[in-house]
Order: C-alpha cells, then structure tokens, then sequence
C-alpha cells in the first residue's frame, strides 16, 4: 500500500509553518509586554492594525493569538487543495463542510 | 499576572503539552482544572486560554506526527464536520447545563471507557466492509520495528458520532476532545493505537478552533494568558512524541486507560471545586 507522501509533506508543511510563526509572534509580544507592562484585555479585531501600528504589547500577542486560530484554517485549505487536485472530492466537501461550520458558529 | 503564577502556568502547560501530545489529547483537560483549582484563575478564563492551547498542542505534535506518516489524514478530515458541528451545538447546550453537572457525566464515560480499553485487546482486522471506508484504509511504519502496519478502517458511521459526542465535550468543557475521539478510532474503528493517537491530535486543533473563534472575537480570549499557555504548550508538544517514539500500541493503550481514569479524577475534583468554590 502506497503512502501518500504528497499530503503528508504540504499539510505536515503548513503546520509546521503556522507553528513557527505563531511561536515567533507571540514569544515577541510576551516579551514586548514584559518590557512594558498594561491592561491585559484582548483589542477588539477592527482596532487591531491601529494598535499594531502603536506598537501595543497586547496587540502583538492579539495577532500571534489570531495566527494560531488560523493556523489549522489554512491546514484545511492546503489539504483541500490537494484533494481537488488529486480528484478526491468526497475530502473537497468535508474540508469546505469545516470551514462553513466554523464560519457559520462566528456569525451566530 | 505575576511571576510566580506566570511559571505555575509555563509548567502546568508544559506538562499538559507533553501528556496531549503522547496520548492523543489537546491537554485541556489537565490545563483547566490546574489553572482554575490550583491557580485560582477564573473558570472563562482558562477556558479560553485552554481552547489555545489545545491548537497549539494540535499544531506541534500533528506538525510531527503527519511528517511522520502516522496520521490518517483522510478519516480525519471525514471525521471534522462531526466534531466542528459538535462543538457548536456543546457550546449553545452549556448555556443551558451547569458545568459541574457535565464534569461529573463525562467522568463517569470517562471511566467505563478506561475499562472497555483495558479489558478488551486491540482488534485490527478486515471485518464489515463498508465501501466509503476502503478509501480511509491507510498505514504507516512503525518506528519501533522498522515494519509497516496496515490497516482498515470501519464502522465509519460509529465513529462520526463519537466524532460529535467529542465535540460536544469541547464546546461545553472547553477541551480537545480527543479523550474520546482515541478509544472511537482505536477499539471501534480499527485504527492502531498509534495512529489513532497522532489522528487525533491532527483532528483536534480544528475541533478547538470553533470555539476559540467565537470567544476570540468576542473578546473572551485572554491575551497574556493565552500567550502563556501557548508557548508551554508547543514546548511540551514537541517533546511528547518523541518519548513515545519507540513505545509499542500496546503498551500505549495500557498507558492510555490509566490517563483516562486519571484525567476522570480530574474532572470529578473539578466538579466538585466548581460546587465547592461558586
């Protein structure tokens, strides 16, 4: 039985990828917030850019927060990629139920 | 948050990290009882700071384990729609349910799960055929004897509802699910327990990432919190698999139910604390 070394590399890829990023921004907000200590409430998602802009500790690890959310969203896209590709649509369509499950339960 | 707590939470996340990242499980369930009864941190909090961790303990061990060829990517992504969708309707049912009332029932499917693992012996074969399921079939290497295992999956349709059973757990606990989603795939699906652990932990992150959702854009995700959490988590997650590397199936189920009655005690603790202490 072959192994479907294809799938394995690129979603093996994005994980790894999105766990470096997000360990990157997140290890640099902590220690941004170290350095200069404020309230630790969460910015709501449309003051985050200003605030990012303002260099604000909390909005560094708001974003690294933000990226790790993503991080298994874009894991289902690369694997649904390769499943349109490969012809596998039964995968397609649970791939595309997650996403609009998920999109569905922030709406509600 | 101080020092002295900020290293409390670095290590009660490590340790999560590494017991998920081994068995198949996000570690929310270690991280939110340890932060809320031994750290004293508010149960909404730790339950979103919990929520990040198990995507981050998702991403670093699944981030291993998929290079690795253990993960069966397509009965996990079959399985995702189930728990996603679990996870919501678990949410909108807590609202209802007291949480100390939920602790307590799934302790106790906790516990007959630990004796069902325990009891009965890991039975990988070629029975009922359903035809979706030959296209899930899958193997892998075993690191321990250089061999190749292969395996058929089955009763498809079982494992979608323990799949939603999961998701439930999580939305309403704020934990992976995985505690359960493991026993599904490895007694009634088939799957060896190698591979049914390192499923799960690729399954999970997207089972936790409905709720984190919602609550990140509602603003119920503490930010240093999480931050926290996170790190020790990917810290631990990185080093679970490779503890386990050469451990064999079976030993690991053996393992698996002794973590299960454990984390049972866990939750019976907590429910009790959330009477105790509310």
């Amino acid at each position: 039985m072959e192994q479907d070394r294809r799938l394995d590399r690129y979603v093996s890829g994005v994980l790894h990828a999105g766990m470096i990023l997000s360990i990157s921004v997140l290890a640099l907000g902590l220690l941004m917030f170290v350095l200069s200590p404020g309230v630790e409430t969460s910015i709501p998602l449309d003051r985050l850019p200003e605030e990012l802009m303002h260099l604000s500790p909390v909005a560094v690890i708001d974003l690294g927060i933000l990226l790790l959310i993503l991080t298994p969203l874009a894991r289902v896209l690369a694997a649904a990629a390769i499943f349109a590709a490969q012809r596998e649509l039964r995968f397609v369509l649970a791939s595309l139920a997650v996403l609009a499950a998920i999109a569905l339960a922030i709406v509600l | 948050m101080d020092l002295l707590l900020t290293v409390g939470v670095l290590l009660a996340a490590a340790f999560a990290g590494i017991i998920g990242s081994m068995f198949g499980l996000g570690g929310g369930i270690i991280i939110i009882p340890v932060l809320t009864l031994g750290l004293g941190i508010d149960m909404k909090d730790a339950i979103g700071a919990s929520l990040i961790g198990v995507i981050a303990s998702s991403t670093g061990a699944a981030s291993r384990y998929v290079s690795e060829g253990l993960v069966n990517i397509r009965l996990g992504m079959i399985l995702e729609p189930a728990t996603t969708l679990g996870s919501i309707v678990g949410a909108f049912l807590a609202i209802y349910l007291e949480q100390n009332v939920l602790a307590l029932v799934f302790a106790a499917v906790l516990v007959y799960s630990a004796f069902y693992m325990y009891r009965r012996p890991e039975v990988t074969v070629h029975a009922r055929r359903e035809s979706f399921c030959q296209y899930l079939d899958a193997c892998y290497v075993d690191q321990r004897t250089g061999d190749m295992v292969e395996y058929r999956v089955r009763n498809l349709r079982r494992g979608l509802l323990a799949s939603f059973a999961a998701g439930n757990m999580s939305g309403m606990l704020g934990v992976g699910g995985g505690i359960v989603k493991v026993p599904a795939m490895n007694v009634w699906m088939g799957v060896p327990m190698r591979a049914a652990t390192a499923t799960s932990n690729f399954m999970i992150g997207v089972t936790a990432v409905a709720g984190a959702a919602v609550l990140y854009v509602n603003g119920l995700i503490p930010p240093v919190l999480a931050a926290t959490v996170a790190l020790g988590v990917f810290a631990g997650a990185n080093i679970g698999p490779r503890l386990i590397r050469h451990t064999a199936g079976r030993t690991m189920r053996r393992y698996f139910a002794l973590v299960l009655i454990a984390i049972s005690a866990l939750m019976v603790l907590e429910a009790l604390g959330l009477t105790g202490g509310a």
